[in-house]
């Protein structure tokens, strides 16, 4: 079960009319084609490591005092190839020791960890395990590209996991996952800025996947859609976004978006919007939240969660450059 | 226009139902890129016809574009 969410987003702000400066493209496009009015870009001082170690640090400091024995890092940007992210932000946290390691599967990338924390939880390696989305994703497209600049933002969430039972608020319902590699040029980039993103058909498999997926895990949590009090979709685009929620038959008023104040944080996404969500009051204790994603791969994944209420959120905050 | 049309647009799409008009282009209603792209999804997943994207922007009117969803239904 779900016990502790934190955030961390970087604090420097690029904004619409920033980007139409030097790229060709208009404040208007942008927002009625994405929903992204701004989003949070990280300088060379702030790698994927650091927004990892402080959204980790305030979601142990969101709920009751656990001790870590485990920590799983999705992102698809770490710092370098080798060695893996985790290991580095268990150090930094003070957990050197515990198992710690790196997970990717894009967009999707968040509930994967959750998953395979849940599994280490379920296994008896860890009673406790932190969970971290991390991504920087601003520095994937090509610099002049006005399509797929403009989508994605900096940031990283976070969530404790331990060991609870399935009628205790903060319970993580089976989580849905999937794959399909013969989609694997759809989303693909090389290398940072060299990006390559086909909008039509990405739009297509993420309303399709992330509705599937969403009913999937519904059922396998004997939930009916229709209490369904929030809905938490990965933040890619208003419009796909938009357009899974009328699928499922969810209201406006029940989704959960951060996606104009941070576009596209890839596996950050998610932790991301439960922090701020929790924070700003639209995610209360008993909410039943269905989470769902989809990503490069392709991946998607959906799941149920229990909100807990005894997570004391904070807002995510510009990360500090001392830390 | 048909109502199972003007409703997916106005109600799905949520595109202004004042210009929505028999010879309005897809320009003149409001579509962008993206709006072929929703409409050709639910155009499956409702009435289970596929139409492509091109197939949509090939209309030259709205009207065009009833007649072309008419002709695929009543196809099946």
């Amino acid at each position: 079960m779900v016990c502790g969410v934190g955030a961390a987003l970087p604090p420097h702000i690029v904004s619409n009319a920033d980007l139409t400066a030097r790229l060709d493209t208009t404040d208007e496009w942008i927002r009625s084609r994405t929903g992204i009015a701004r989003r949070h870009v990280a300088g060379k001082d702030l790698s994927t490591t650091d927004l990892a170690v402080r959204a980790a640090a305030q979601a142990l400091a969101d709920g009751e005092p656990v001790t870590v024995e485990a920590l799983v890092v999705a992102t698809t940007t770490p710092d370098r190839c080798c060695p893996a992210t985790a290991p580095a932000v268990a150090t930094r946290l003070g957990l050197t020791g515990i198992p710690a390691y790196d997970l990717a599967a894009g967009c999707t990338g968040f509930l994967y960890a959750l998953a395979t924390a849940a599994g280490l939880i379920a296994a008896g390696t860890a009673q406790t395990a932190l969970v971290v989305g991390a991504d920087r994703l601003a520095a994937l497209p090509a610099p002049g590209d006005r399509t797929t600049v403009p989508l994605f933002g900096d940031g990283a969430g976070a969530v404790v996991l331990r060991h609870g039972s399935a009628d205790e608020a903060g319970a993580l319902g089976p989580v849905v996952l999937g794959s399909d590699g013969t989609g694997a040029d759809l989303i693909r980039a090389s290398c940072p800025g060299a990006l390559h993103m086909d909008g039509g058909d990405v739009f297509r498999h993420a309303v399709d996947r992330m509705s599937t997926a969403s009913r999937q895990a519904a059922i396998a949590a004997g939930w009916d859609l229709a209490d369904v009090d929030r809905l938490v979709p990965h933040q890619a685009n208003s419009r796909i976004t938009a357009f899974v929620a009328r699928q499922l038959g969810v209201p406006d008023d029940r989704q959960l978006s951060t996606i104009a104040e941070t576009g596209n944080t890839g596996a950050a996404s998610i932790p991301l919007l439960l922090a701020r969500s929790a924070a700003d009051g639209h995610l209360e204790r008993g909410h039943r939240t269905l989470l769902t994603a989809f990503g490069a791969g392709l991946t998607w994944g959906a799941t149920t969660l229990t909100w807990p209420g005894h997570c004391r959120s904070h807002p995510p905050k510009g990360a500090r450059r001392d830390r | 226009m048909t109502g199972d049309l003007t409703r997916i647009l106005t109600d799905d799409l949520k595109l202004p139902a004042d210009r929505l008009t028999d010879d309005a282009s897809l320009d003149d209603a409001g579509f962008d890129s993206l709006a072929v792209v929703e409409l050709s999804v639910l155009l499956t997943d409702r009435y289970g016809i596929d139409i492509s994207d091109s197939d949509i922007w090939d209309a030259a009117t709205l009207g065009q574009l009833d007649l072309l969803i008419i002709t695929r239904r009543s196809g099946r």
